[in-house]
């Protein structure tokens, strides 16, 4: 007897457990991600993970001292510089397409360029269920919640959640992303939705909007939450869609995200209706 | 130092575990060892150890990679106690009783984590099949193979 009531204790506490991370989870649901708790989780593990970055980065100068190669530092500071440089001159390449289009109409707009802090790669767990990274920039940074991280190709998501030291990314892959996005070529707009696996969905184009296979989707700037003109992914297939009228278009990422490693978070989005209220 | 091994060892899995998803985020798919720690506590401290574990090591996995806090963590709860409770009846203690249980508890975790997701009205990742089984695989055979390790340097 006395053991039945011992060996029933452990199905007690699953119990209790099961119940608790049940109410945990309906609790995002109906109020929003935890912020805070998931900064917290961050925080606890943010000496892991700097400690690793920080052995791999003393391992790499060691070997560079003693071979005589560059610098992984320098290496590393010049990528970042290379990755800003990248992402600034997509953004001025469209902006200067679409000037053509409507200086006409709104006259000569300011180029400002985007405030951005470099960032680092400490994991990446892009074949989890859940698409996510994680960076070697947080609060001290700047970094807040919900700002835009890009690299040289394109668009990689945007923050989740930041403790001083470390971020949370949620990639574009991920099935619960999405970024307003617009063709390039037609100009049609839509949303982009991850799948969560490794291409993504174009949603809300009607079957009269003209997209083809190939063509290159930008940012739109419409969601408030990346600013426009950056590249995002191309079409690689168009269907014609069915009883919805909307048409069934799948797309592949411009960023590879297997192989991240240098990321810009965009300290804000510079949206467009902020330099139209500036223009004369 | 015994009572320093068990922190050490999620330490380490946790350390092993980022540091190669940073490097190489394609072959982290083949295993996870954190979650081999839980099944590795639960077969040799018995259910309750298995649940705690696994409902700590979930919440930190879910702070790092998950999209909801709490999938991960209830699904390696669940996984830790079964585990726990089938070694309790049943004698599991050669390298192909532990590949199945390492297996079984792999594969369980993963698509409770899925399920739960489903339940919770989130869209679950489209996990391929073959990534699925090729985790389920990897994680069986490395934690036979350093659950055996482990097993030799307790009987020195």
């Amino acid at each position: 007897m006395k053991q039945q009531s011992h060996e029933g204790r452990p199905g007690i506490l699953l119990t209790v457990v099961a119940v608790a991370l049940l109410a945990l989870m309906a609790g995002q649901i109906r109020f929003g991600p935890w912020v805070r708790t998931e900064g917290a989780i961050l925080r606890l593990l943010s000496p892991v993970l700097t400690g690793i970055d920080t052995a791999i980065r003393w391992s790499a100068e060691g070997i560079g001292y003693v071979t005589g190669g560059a610098s992984p530092a320098r290496v590393r500071e010049l990528e970042r510089e290379v990755a800003r440089l990248e992402v600034e001159r997509q953004r001025l390449e469209e902006q200067g397409l679409e000037n053509g289009r409507l200086r006409a109409l709104l006259g000569l707009r300011q180029s400002l360029p985007i405030p951005s802090v470099g960032a680092s790669v400490l994991s990446n767990s892009v074949r989890g269920l859940g698409k996510t990274c994680i960076i070697d920039r947080g609060s001290s940074s700047g970094l807040e919640p919900g700002m835009s991280v890009v690299n040289t190709q394109g668009v990689v998501g945007r923050l989740l959640s930041v403790a001083p030291g470390i971020s949370k990314v949620q990639l574009l892959t991920d099935a619960s992303s999405g970024v307003a996005v617009l063709d390039q070529r037609s100009r049609v707009q839509g949303v982009l939705t991850g799948r969560g696996d490794r291409v993504l969905e174009l949603r809300y184009v009607s079957t009269l909007d003209d997209v083809r296979p190939m063509d290159l989707l930008l940012t739109s700037g419409l969601d408030g939450i990346y600013p426009r003109g950056l590249p995002v992914g191309v079409v690689a297939e168009a269907g014609q869609g069915g009883a919805d009228l909307q048409r069934s278009i799948t797309v592949v990422p411009r960023v590879e995200f297997d192989r991240l490693e240098e990321l810009l978070v965009l300290l804000r989005s510079d949206l467009p209706l902020d330099r139209e209220e500036a223009a004369p | 130092m015994s009572r320093l091994k068990g922190p050490m060892l999620l330490l380490l899995a946790f350390v092993v575990q980022l540091s190669l998803s940073a490097a190489w985020p394609a072959w982290v798919v083949f295993f996870d060892l954190p979650l081999l720690v839980v099944i590795y506590y639960a077969m040799h401290r018995g259910p309750a150890v298995g649940l705690a574990l696994g409902g700590a090591v979930g919440l930190l996995q879910d702070g790092l990679t998950g999209s909801l806090l709490g999938v991960g963590a209830l699904s390696r709860s669940v996984v830790g106690y079964l585990t726990g409770t089938a070694v309790m009846r049943f004698v599991l203690s050669g390298p192909l009783a532990r590949l199945l249980v390492v297996g079984s508890a792999t594969l369980a975790t993963r698509l409770f984590e899925i399920f739960t997701l489903a339940v919770m009205g989130r869209t679950p990742s489209a996990l391929p099949a073959s990534e699925l089984l090729a985790g389920v695989a990897g994680n069986a055979l490395l934690g036979t193979i350093l659950f055996s390790m482990l097993q030799r340097e307790r009987a020195v």
